[in-house]
């Protein structure tokens, strides 16, 4: 795949044998996303999902020391489109963006995954927007308690 | 030069980049040291407007300025740019692992017979 320097992107695409929904299934469970998360020599150490737009994880992985990514679910379209930031520990928690596009070919999936080091501008509006929206729906429920 | 904390520095480096204008000043850059008249010829803006931009990436970082009388001239250090490349160095391999093993566990779970 193409890395342009300016572009500052990751971008991989992968032919799977399952449809979809299975594929789907395997970015939006927990249990399944133990199974192949964690690099070779790791253990998921700890892993929340609060699977919706708006929704935060955090994913914490055990190898020589704990490894902590998080992020906010930006986007998802069942079966077709997950997009989520991920903040790393790793890399100072700068937020990152990661885009998750399935594709039915052949009874399969045609999988693309794209991970962006720079947002733009108006990803950057709609992550406020995102968190007004949370804050909001939280109010309410406050309210109603 | 003033040593930013990582989270902070890399923020300003984002701010940066999240701009047409500014990706495109470093682009040409790449080749080189540009003096600022140079760099601001093909922008359809003011000196003040392009001062501006070339402010927010001297902030995070991402250029140098140097003066010989009253020229300015601008290069890109490489310094701040090779952290965006470290990142790139570690997910390139970090994702094709993963699908790797998301492609094998889906294939351990399919009950047809797994081709090879």
């Amino acid at each position: 795949m193409n890395d342009r320097k300016d572009d500052y992107k990751v971008e991989v695409v992968r032919q799977l044998l399952s449809p979809p929904a299975k594929v789907f299934a395997a970015w939006r469970d927990v249990e399944r996303m133990r199974r192949w998360f964690c690099p070779a020599g790791m253990s998921v150490h700890h892993v929340e999902v609060d699977f919706r737009v708006g929704g935060r994880y955090l994913l914490q992985m055990k190898g020589d020391e704990i490894h902590t990514m998080r992020g906010e679910y930006r986007e998802i379209v069942p079966d077709r489109k997950l997009v989520f930031t991920w903040l790393a520990e790793k890399f100072g928690f700068h937020e990152t963006l990661v885009t998750i596009e399935l594709t039915p070919r052949d009874g399969g999936t045609e999988l693309r995954l794209e991970h962006r080091y720079f947002l733009d501008d108006d990803e950057r509006a709609r992550h406020a927007m995102g968190w007004d929206a949370c804050l909001d729906h939280l109010a309410s429920q406050i309210a109603t308690l | 030069m003033v040593e930013y904390a990582n989270d902070a520095r890399l923020t300003l480096i984002f701010q940066a980049l999240a701009s047409d204008t500014r990706r495109s000043m470093l682009m040409r850059l790449l080749y080189g040291e540009l003096p600022v008249t140079e760099l601001a010829r093909p922008l359809a803006m003011s000196l003040n407007a392009v001062s501006k931009h070339i402010k927010v990436l001297e902030a995070a970082g991402l250029v140098r300025r140097r003066t010989e009388g009253v020229y300015s001239y601008l290069s890109l250090n490489p310094d701040t740019l090779a952290e965006a490349e470290r990142w790139m160095a570690f997910y390139r391999p970090f994702w094709e692992a993963r699908l790797d093993a998301l492609a094998a566990d889906l294939a351990d779970d399919e009950p047809s017979p797994e081709s090879t």
